[in-house]
């Protein structure tokens, strides 16, 4: 049960909303007023960044305090143990923040909640003499995780948590030898698709309600998850492809069925994360296509790619704007809100860190053990 | 409640007419559905694509085609992209002006881009500006100036990152490892709040405020504390950091941007701790060091985030 009400946690995503339409004009200010004065709720909230500030000065107090009473008890063997007593603590430290200080996304309480689980998790994988076990440090992450988003309804939680249920059978001592890869990742996935059936359903249950938003969320970490466990050519970092063939060209069709079930499934539901996550999806299948089938990477393919991406979106917007009423069952390429316009301008801002900056260029001479340097400004591709 | 029978509440109540709760409404039931920003994504994923095949095609291919053919290429890509812009583009206008087009910005990015990319190869083939240097500084004043001209801010972040290229930065303390290094992070960060606050001032453009902020603060906490970690100058870097970080709190609070609050916070404490804690042995004092700091600087920040709330 989440500590929130939830009719309080609408109000507050109502709020939001109401902000954005009238930034968005389709509110007047006095009407914006009156309707905040009926979303009233009594928490204590703050911006953003102080939230970010409390957040990291949370983490690191309470880190140090747990490390200091371990070293004051000269606890060595049962280590394990004082983290796994700590992350309760830490949990009900969270619970008692919030109901003694009506604390909401304040930072403070969050990072006692994301401690706790860190801390469980590590306790959990070296509980006692047992010794380092990363299944059972898994295990408990994600259980962990899914406690505290179940409990404070953190989403970052609830993805940590999807995302360490997927990661528990690459850690199981059962697969070994030369076909391991491919057992481990279709238990993965079973769990994925488990999740994504179970979230999908709540999801349903709420609409874009609160929490129906949260498990949309979560369907759609699932959905990812699917995908990247799936397209062997970006996950072998998480786990080296055995080369069983059959499987090999099971996902090679996988990689082009998903982002299609997922952009049919998101255009049915108008639902923006599996949308955005399906886009994501096919552009990275077409990225992927031709190291899946074994082709050499020709300096035209990104031209080839990046015309194709323009025209799908030029093509897109005409088609979507010369429907009646400027849209396509409801679909448009306009813009409807203020956010909509801000993420954007926030992505510009970032462009700064972003595809397009050039390298840095160093003044100083290389030294002459480096048997000359490479001297940067890349260029826009960083391929000169 | 939902937040559709919250709408019907409010039309009830006469708060909002008929119209405002049928198109709020369509909005909550997703009868409008906008794919803006999907469509942006992709253009500018299309975009970056583009100019990079490019750019590896005339890398590849300059010795079997030939420089001049790749560089008319390059250069009449770059002045028919640019040349739509200004024929396109609306008057110039001091204040924020809204893009003529879906394409436009794309269009834009594009040329400054391809701009970026004759340059470079101008420069390996030719050699004309005898090194980098000239050649970043040329396309970070033209990016600034087409940023200006055609209220783009991707423009002018690339104009930023290309102008930090140029005095030798990236965004990342590891690299500054030299005294010269450090000073251009210091003359880049202060040029950069100088730009953007003459900008406010004489309303230039004034929405692009943010982003000089937001840069030349970090530029400046950068290169303060990579002097406090990796230089011969430790104690003295450590108090230039101190001032900025408190300048950096000071003005946040004054003007609630609180993003520079945090930022002022947190490099402020973190180059303190690397100096007070860089002579200590012992674990139990290092981790009391945290609990007792990290407790005084939460409860300061508490006492500051209740004073302003959540809406600052």
């Amino acid at each position: 049960m989440m500590i929130y009400r939830r009719d309080d946690e609408r109000k507050i995503r109502v709020r939001g909303l109401v902000t954005d339409w009238t930034a968005s004009g389709l509110l007047q200010a006095e009407q914006r007023d009156r309707m905040l004065a009926d979303l009233h709720v009594d928490y204590r909230r703050t911006n953003i960044y102080l939230r970010g500030a409390l957040f990291v000065f949370g983490i690191v107090l309470l880190n140090a305090a747990v490390g200091l009473l371990a070293l004051m008890l000269d606890l060595r063997e049962a280590f394990g143990f004082l983290l796994m007593s700590a992350a309760i603590g830490m949990f009900f430290l969270a619970q008692w923040l919030i109901a003694r200080y009506r604390f909401y996304r304040f930072g403070l309480e969050e990072a006692s909640a994301v401690s706790a689980i860190v801390s469980f998790g590590m306790g959990a994988a070296i509980f006692m003499r047992s010794g380092f076990s990363s299944l059972r440090g898994f295990i408990a992450l994600a259980g962990a995780s899914f406690i505290v988003f179940n409990r404070y309804g953190y989403l970052y939680a609830g993805i940590a948590a999807v995302i360490f249920a997927g990661i528990i059978p690459f850690n199981f001592g059962i697969f070994t030898g030369l076909v391991a890869d491919t057992p481990r990742r279709l238990m993965a996935i079973v769990i994925f698709v488990i999740i994504f059936g179970l979230a999908r359903e709540r999801r349903k249950d709420h609409d874009d309600e609160f929490p129906g938003d949260l498990y949309g969320a979560l369907e759609t970490t699932a959905w990812i998850g699917i995908y990247v466990l799936t397209n062997l050519k970006i996950s072998e970092w998480l786990s080296i492809p055995d080369g069983v063939p059959v499987f090999y060209w099971a996902t090679y069709a996988f990689t082009w069925i998903l982002p299609a079930v997922g952009l049919l499934l998101a255009v049915i539901d108008r639902h923006r994360w599996l949308l955005d996550a399906s886009i994501l999806m096919a552009i990275v299948t077409l990225m992927t296509n031709k190291p899946y089938l074994g082709g050499v990477q020709k300096p035209w393919d990104p031209i080839v790619f990046g015309l194709v991406m323009i025209a799908i979106a030029v093509a897109l917007k005409r088609w979507l704007s010369s429907g009646a009423d400027g849209s396509r069952s409801g679909f448009i390429a306009e813009r409807l809100l203020a956010s909509e316009r801000e993420r954007l301008a926030i992505a510009g801002g970032a462009t700064a860190l972003g595809p397009g900056a050039p390298r840095p260029h160093t003044h100083e001479p290389p030294p002459p053990t480096f048997g000359g340097g490479h001297s940067g400004g890349g260029g826009a591709a960083g391929k000169f | 409640m939902t937040t559709l029978e919250r709408l019907e509440a409010w039309r009830d109540a006469g708060v909002i007419s008929d119209a405002q709760h049928a198109s709020l409404s369509a909005i909550v039931r997703r009868d409008r559905f906008s794919l803006y920003v999907e469509l942006n994504a992709i253009l500018y994923i299309g975009v970056i694509a583009l100019v990079t095949g490019i750019g590896w095609t005339a890398r590849d291919y300059s010795a079997a085609v030939g420089d001049t053919v790749i560089l008319l290429t390059l250069t009449l890509l770059m002045v028919a992209s640019f040349g739509y812009c200004f024929v396109k583009a609306p008057p110039y206008s001091n204040l924020e002006t809204e893009s003529p087009s879906f394409g436009f910005d794309y269009v834009l990015y594009f040329a400054c881009l391809v701009l970026l990319a004759t340059l470079a190869f101008v420069e390996t083939r030719f050699e004309l500006f005898e090194g980098w240097e000239a050649h970043l500084l040329i396309a970070s004043v033209v990016f600034g100036a087409a940023a200006y001209r055609f209220d783009n801010r991707f423009v002018l972040s690339l104009a930023l990152s290309t102008l930090a290229g140029y005095l030798g930065l990236t965004i990342g303390f590891d690299t500054l490892d030299s005294e010269r290094l450090r000073l251009a992070g210091f003359l880049y960060g202060a040029f950069l709040l100088g730009v953007g606050v003459l900008s406010k001032r004489i309303a230039v453009k004034a929405h692009f405020l943010d982003v000089y902020l937001q840069v030349g603060a970090n530029a400046l906490l950068l290169a303060a504390i990579s002097g406090v970690v990796g230089s011969d100058a430790e104690w003295e870097y450590l108090l230039v950091l101190l001032v900025l970080s408190a300048a950096a709190i000071a003005l946040g609070i004054r003007f609630k941007r609180f993003a520079f609050v945090a930022y002022g916070t947190v490099f402020g404490y973190a180059g303190l701790s690397i100096r007070l804690i860089d002579g200590l042995n012992d674990a139990m004092l290092i981790l009391l060091y945290f609990v007792a700091t990290a407790s005084l600087v939460a409860f300061a920040l508490v006492r500051l985030a209740r004073r302003f709330g959540r809406d600052a």
